[in-house]
């Protein structure tokens, strides 16, 4: 009965984990939305056992600067592929990043229609631009 | 109740996690969650368990996600810490329930009587507007023809406010919560005035 409420207890902070990008949880619920697979089919497709799901949805992102360590760390805990797993990150970045350019007025995208200060050249008068 | 979990068990996690250990937050996930919510619904005995549990879920999470914010030098354990960020969670999701009850109590007493349930005629009227209520919500589901938009109707009829709920049937989980919460009032907009227009709804 215990052992069912922690069950239970997993599994809704593994699905409040899913809106949160630093969890796996989210990697793993937007792979299966632009893939359009079930839970249990990716479920099936990494490996991972029912009772295990929501603990792996529960570990954190890999870093991009420690990509390979983190991979590997979820891998082994989890019995899973370190391949496959690194192939469903690393789609999920590239969606990720794709996304951040698409969203009209991000930060940065006013420096293109800026105008350039010109450096002042040491012991020149400033020009005037409208010379 | 269990012993209360090893400091150093705690303080080992701590580390692992201020260490980017990937696999830290699910440990510490299984050690604390279940103990955590016994506690802290100890301390809320008539608040909804799901309200404890979301606190609770959120101040572990939180943590994880930026352990930093837990500074051990400061003598306190870490689950003491997990435990008032979890009461604070829960006190502020109580206050905010309370708020929309007294909202929709407000706007319920200007629509019906407190007695009508006790007078025979009026509770005969009542289930009459019951009725037609059912009458008209079936009229709505009937002229929503995508199942998705019927999805989000249901799920609006039922009170229901976690915008995740309605990205997922949406499934834009993919987007970031910003464009999630975007896109998810730009479709319940379009469904009530469609609703609106058909002369479904107020």
């Amino acid at each position: 009965m215990k052992s069912d409420t922690e069950a239970d207890i997993l599994r809704r902070a593994a699905a409040r984990a899913r809106t949160r990008p630093e969890f796996m949880a989210r990697v793993l619920a937007i792979y299966q939305d632009i893939e359009g697979m079930t839970e249990a089919s990716l479920r099936e497709h990494l490996g991972v056992t029912v009772a295990d799901w929501p603990r792996l949805e529960l570990c954190l992102r890999p870093r991009a600067e420690a990509f390979l360590k983190d991979v590997t760390q979820i891998a082994q805990g989890f019995g899973i592929e370190r391949g496959t797993l690194a192939a469903i990150i690393r789609r999920i970045d590239a969606v990720e990043i794709v996304q951040r350019r698409e969203q009209p007025g991000r930060a940065g995208t006013l420096l293109a229609a800026r105008t350039r200060k010109r450096k002042r050249r040491p012991g020149r008068p400033e020009e005037s631009s409208d010379e | 109740m269990n012993d209360p979990p090893d400091r150093n068990v705690l303080d080992a996690l701590h580390q692992r996690l201020l260490l980017g250990d990937r696999l830290a937050s699910e440990e510490l996930s299984r050690l604390l969650l279940t103990r955590l919510i016994e506690e802290v619904g100890r301390r809320f005995p008539t608040t909804d368990n799901q309200i404890v549990s979301d606190g609770v879920i959120d101040a572990v999470l939180d943590y994880c996600g930026d352990p930093e914010q837990f500074n051990a030098d400061r003598g306190v354990p870490l689950d003491r810490f997990l435990a008032t960020a979890a009461w604070r969670n829960v006190d502020n999701l109580v206050i905010g329930e309370r708020r929309r009850k007294q909202r929709e109590r407000k706007v319920g007493s200007k629509k019906r009587e407190a007695d009508v349930a006790l007078d025979p005629p009026a509770r005969k009227i009542r289930q009459e507007e019951e009725d037609e209520l059912n009458r008209r919500c079936a009229a709505m589901f009937d002229a929503l023809t995508d199942p998705k938009d019927k999805e989000i109707l249901r799920l609006k009829l039922e009170g229901v406010r976690d915008t995740a709920a309605f990205a997922k049937v949406l499934k834009i989980t993919h987007l970031p919560v910003a464009k999630q919460q975007e896109e998810v009032k730009r479709h319940k907009d379009r469904i009530i005035r469609f609703l609106r227009r058909k002369g479904l709804l107020p």
